[in-house]
């Protein structure tokens, strides 16, 4: 117990230009945490929002995803497939030696080639490569792949391929080889040699390591937040309405439909909201639109409640008996005076909920209720991620994880200090 | 006075809130839990005429139905009984037009300035929005309309876009004040009006609330406990106590001759500024719950003058002077022995 | 005339808000006897209620005595803390409030909170307490202790909690009661029971008393002398009597003469023009001297207090006796 304010400040008249907006705000800002939160919370929006543009990958276009790629660890670099290079030889008619310039499809590993060949004996012939530039060989994966070649011919140097009909070649023997043709050959024949780079360009760096299906986590997690958002945010925005209509009818009404009323939020209430949001999920399937429209449903009596509760306490008020004695209609009364006063514990009540809401749909998702596979919400992602969690593949559930609890926290601390900011029973004036 | 003509008249009305049981207490009556509906009479078959230009003051202490009588006044309550008659015709016989004239012919001025007005409008909408919504002036002369108002009851018009908290205590009275005077009223029923505010503004709005009367010939239901006010306001002064009208009388009538035990009591123990100690000699007992007050006379158990009958029949009120009303039964018996 | 048990010595007690300190209290000088009653008298914002808080300690965050000193029968209170101040406060000085609640708990009986006071500061076994509790009931008018003492403060009237609140305040026979607005809640009937109980509890215990008032009709009668704040300073101070009768500060004597009953029935009240001042933007000088009708410009520069006797007051052009300066 001490003495409030109030007493020094009663006659204090403030600046023309203190709006109460502005003076929320100005109290809002007096909390450094909740400052903090809400700078969070608008990164997280922001991102949320333009996630398309900010994430390096679409997690839902399989075109973008490359199998090859899943399950890389945080940090792994996401290379394209290596460029292979193929160098027609077209080694001409027996007892002539030719030297001919290659025409090269692709631009790596090699800039130019010549090939040189000579018969040395009726069914051998030698060759020789000429390739530019010399050390890119060096950078050369595995064996090169010759093919072409007359069924039963051999190669001096290298293995044949164990059944089928083209040889293995390490780079540093590619340059000058024999073939030793079969009896009876006879003419030219079109060698063809396959170069492949040993590693693919670097295509993006998986900062969070890639999902089972070779997602990139960041550009899901972006992608799952614009989804856990969207889908609170929807939901939190339709039950408010309907919550804050159906709650200001019955403070208003009093009596009977207000009894009524309150008597169905009661019943509402009564049930947890996951277990009516699984109940109507179970029964529409999955789905975005699904989700949402269990959301609202598990948590229109809370927001109804809340305003039955504000338009109460604003209702005996007597700027109302004011409004009421200047013969203003009920509507205008509702709409003009009661709502806008019953916004601020509305707003309290909704941030809450708006985390809640996520915090369910995460829990619909987890349990493979919510959100289709193709559309990963956060919940979902973790679910995805969970069964690799033992494996040691932390990362595929853990950072959904943390991006829905650094969400879910920055919201409850805005939350809480707009509660504080706005309840007029902590208020200082007024 | 007399030959004005009544402005409004109440007869008797009575005003009773009833609070009903919800299913969980009915369903621990049906286990036997003692509890009952409680119904208060907030107001009890009250009789009260006010003329035209007349101000007749309301006193009484907490749970006497001053508020109550003042807000079924305005319009606020509907009367559980009686009638309520505006210049001499019941309210639900009048025509159309004379309805909406008298839904805004009588406004109230409330007791606490910052809960009457809404926090989120700017004084020039709160003064402005009935005079909008009921097209009175013509759009384009409203924010003229509402400038004036605002010089009327002192405030600089400038002010109008600033909200109710950006104010002292008296200039949102006074915005009050101008609401309620925008849709041109014939009476003002003033419930505790400068009740909130510091001493030194008081004055300054009791001389506003004269001023106002004189220029627009209003009439004024003026409530308050404070009968120094009451006093030097009024032409009539009412006491309540427990929901009747103990005493009526014409003000100087009644302060020189209260004949009522309870206006003796209230009028003794009015503090007044006066140099000198003062010896305190206090009426004794509690004002009863309105909720279960004593039968007969509801002020016998405090009166040192009760005796048999004052706790078994109720007193009427009986003109015991031209215009000198009291419910006593004292004026009819003679008195007891003892007192 | 015994020595002042109370001297209370160019007190000041600012607020730290986001723009500047509010002076809240500031430079104010008074003493109390045993046995007498101080008004304090003042509207809201004048201080008079930071003061009373101020001697009983209870000065939190953002607000601090900043300065000057109370002395209690002749011990330094500015700067004690802890033990030390419970020492005094509860038990040598004791507080009634406007609203009974802030002492109440209402969720205890009322003999749990009273047997509670008295254990807090003395060692006394129940049934002593209880004895004490009852003497105490008895003292402030209430004719069944024991039957009150069984309820909880929801079961009580308004009247009677503020009862119950005097006799709470009066339990460890305290030599100094600071009564902020005890009767402002309630009706005219039971505000002047309350005034006769405590006239009568200062009068036979010898106890002093401030009394705290935003209405000066209150103190008219029942104080022997009034001081007048306005603005976190007295402006005025002396015995009641001669306060009433011919007030030397303007402002004390606007306050009188706007009274109803000090004016001509159905006739313009005389009245104080302008407002109560804001206290961050206080005018300079004698923080009266734009409502004021006798300013000049001397009134910009702030008076001195004047003495005369047992009567002091804070102004260059004190208003004459008799003279009328208010219309």
């Amino acid at each position: 117990m001490t003495i409030q304010e109030t007493q020094v400040q009663d006659e204090v008249v403030p600046p023309a230009k203190d709006t109460p907006f502005r003076r929320t705000l100005r109290e809002f800002a007096a909390s450094r945490v909740a400052v903090v939160g809400a700078v969070v919370l608008l990164l997280i929006i922001f991102a949320a929002v333009f996630a398309p543009w900010i994430a390096p990958q679409n997690p839902y276009d399989l075109n973008e995803i490359r199998v090859e790629h899943s399950r890389l660890e945080p940090g792994a670099a996401g290379r394209a497939d290596p460029e292979s290079q193929s160098l027609p030889v077209p080694i001409s008619g027996e007892g002539e030696s030719g030297r001919e310039t290659l025409e090269l499809s692709g631009s790596v590993p090699f800039e130019s080639a010549e090939a040189s060949w000579e018969w040395v004996a009726p069914e051998r012939v030698a060759v020789s490569l000429d390739l530019q530039p010399e050390q890119n060989l060096k950078t050369l994966e595995q064996e090169l792949r010759v093919e072409g070649l007359p069924r039963g011919a051999e190669l001096s140097v290298g293995e044949k391929h164990d059944f089928r009909n083209f040889w293995l070649v390490a780079p540093d023997e590619i340059t000058a080889f024999e073939v030793q043709l079969p009896e009876g050959h006879e003419g030219g024949f079109e060698l063809e040699i396959r170069a492949q780079q040993a590693e693919g360009e670097i295509e993006q760096v998986y900062w969070l390591g890639t999902d089972g299906q070779g997602r990139d986590m960041f550009s899901a997690i972006l992608y799952g937040l614009r989804i856990s958002i969207s889908v609170g945010v929807f939901s939190g925005a339709l039950a408010l309405t309907i919550g804050l209509v159906v709650g200001l009818t019955a403070a208003y009404a009093g009596g009977r439909i207000d009894a009524l009323i309150m008597r169905i939020v009661d019943l509402q209430l009564s049930f947890p909201a996951i277990l009516v949001a699984l109940l109507l999920l179970a029964i529409l399937g999955r789905g975005p639109d699904k989700v949402i429209l269990a959301l609202v449903i598990a948590q229109w009596a809370y927001y109804a409640r809340t305003a039955r509760s504000a338009g109460l306490v604003e209702r005996s008020k007597e700027y109302i008996e004011a409004a009421r004695c200047l013969a203003l209609s009920r509507w205008r009364i509702v709409l003009r005076h009661m709502l806008p006063n019953c916004i601020p514990p509305m707003i309290v009540v909704g941030t809450v909920q708006v985390a809640n809401a996520i915090a369910l749909e995460a829990t619909l998702s987890f349990l493979g209720l919510g959100m289709p596979q193709t559309e990963p919400s956060l919940g979902l992602l973790i679910s995805n991620g969970f069964d690799y969690l033992l494996s040691g593949r932390y990362w595929i559930s853990v950072f959904p994880g943390i991006a829905l609890l650094v969400t879910i926290v920055a919201i409850n601390l805005v939350g809480d200090r707009l509660r504080e900011v706005l309840n007029p029973r902590m208020r200082r004036d007024e | 006075m007399t030959a004005a003509e009544p402005l409004i008249t109440l007869e008797t009305v009575s005003k009773r809130f009833t609070r009903k049981l919800d299913v969980a207490e009915r369903v621990a009556r049906g286990f036997g839990a003692r509890i009952q509906e409680q119904t208060v009479h907030a107001v009890d078959r009250v009789n009260l005429t006010v003329h035209k230009g007349e101000v007749v003051g309301l006193v009484g202490e907490s749970g006497c139905g001053k508020s109550t009588l003042g807000r079924i006044v305005a319009g606020l309550h509907k009367p559980s009984e009686g009638r309520f008659l505006y210049k001499g015709v019941p309210v639900e016989q009048l025509q159309r037009r004379d309805a909406a004239h008298l839904a805004l012919a009588i406004q109230m001025i409330f007791q606490d300035p910052m809960a009457s007005l809404n926090p989120r409008l700017k004084a020039g909408q709160i003064i402005g929005e009935a005079v909008g919504a009921h097209k009175l002036v013509p759009r384009a002369e409203q924010k003229d309309y509402v400038a004036q108002m605002m010089q009327r009851v002192g405030l600089d018009p400038d002010y109008r876009a600033r909200y109710p908290h950006q104010f002292s205590g008296g200039q949102r009275q006074r915005i009050g004040i101008a609401r309620a005077l925008a849709v041109k009223p014939e009476m003002l029923v003033c419930d505790e009006s400068v009740a909130a505010l510091d001493v030194s503004i008081q004055a300054q709005v009791l001389n506003l609330f004269m001023e106002l009367q004189q220029d627009f010939g209003l009439t004024y239901l003026f409530i308050s406990h404070d009968l120094g006010v009451v006093e030097h306001l009024s032409d009539r002064v009412v006491i309540m106590y427990l929901g009747r009208v103990v005493e009526q009388a014409p003000t100087a009538e009644l302060f020189a001759a209260p004949n009522h035990p309870y206006t003796q009591a209230l009028l003794e123990d009015v503090p007044r500024l006066e140099a000198g100690k003062r010896r305190f000699h206090p009426i004794k007992g509690e004002i009863p719950s309105p909720m279960d007050p004593p039968p007969g006379c509801h002020f016998h158990p405090r009166c040192p003058h009760a005796f048999d009958r004052c706790r078994v029949e109720q007193p009427a009120l009986e003109e015991i002077a031209p215009g000198h009303f009291s419910a006593c039964h004292l004026n009819s018996t003679p008195r007891p022995e003892q007192s | 005339m015994s020595e002042p048990i109370l001297q209370v010595d160019r007190l000041q007690t600012h607020f730290e808000t986001h723009s500047r300190p509010v002076k809240a209290v500031d430079g104010v000088n008074f003493t109390v006897r045993a046995g007498e009653i101080l008004g304090l008298v003042g509207e809201s914002g004048s201080g008079k209620s930071v003061t009373g808080f101020s001697i009983m300690g209870l000065v939190d965050h953002p607000g601090r005595v900043v300065g000057g000193s109370i002395r209690f029968d002749g011990q330094e209170l500015v700067g004690l803390a802890g033990e030390q101040l419970r020492r005094y406060r509860g038990r040598r000085i004791s507080m009634i409030f406007q609203d009974p609640m802030m002492t109440l708990n209402p969720v205890l009986r009322i003999d749990t909170q009273m047997v509670e006071t008295l254990q807090a500061h003395q060692d006394i076994s129940r049934e002593a307490a209880l004895e004490r509790c009852r003497e105490s009931l008895k003292m402030v008018g209430i004719s069944a202790p024991e039957a009150r003492l069984r309820n909880y403060p929801h079961q009580l009237s308004g009247g009677m909690r503020q009862r119950v609140a005097i006799a709470i305040a009066l339990l460890n026979d305290p030599e100094l009661i600071i009564a902020d607005e005890p009767t402002t809640a309630l009706d005219v009937t039971i505000q002047s029971q309350i005034l006769a109980e405590v006239q009568r509890l200062v009068e036979q215990k010898g106890v002093a008393m401030i009394l705290i008032t935003h209405d000066l009709s209150v103190v008219a009668g029942l104080a022997d002398r009034i001081a007048v704040m306005y603005a976190g300073r007295i402006v005025e101070q002396g015995p009641s009597d001669e306060i009433i009768s011919a007030p030397r500060h303007p402002y004390t004597s606007g306050l009188i003469a706007s009274v109803p009953s000090r004016n001509q029935r159905h006739q313009r009240l005389r009245q104080i023009p302008g407002m109560t001042p804001s206290m961050t933007h206080l005018p300079e000088g004698c923080p009266f001297h734009p409502r004021c009708p006798k300013a000049q410009d001397l009134c910009r520069s702030e008076p001195e207090d004047t003495w005369e006797g047992p009567r002091s007051w804070r102004c260059h052009f004190p208003v004459g006796k008799d003279e009328s300066i208010w219309s």
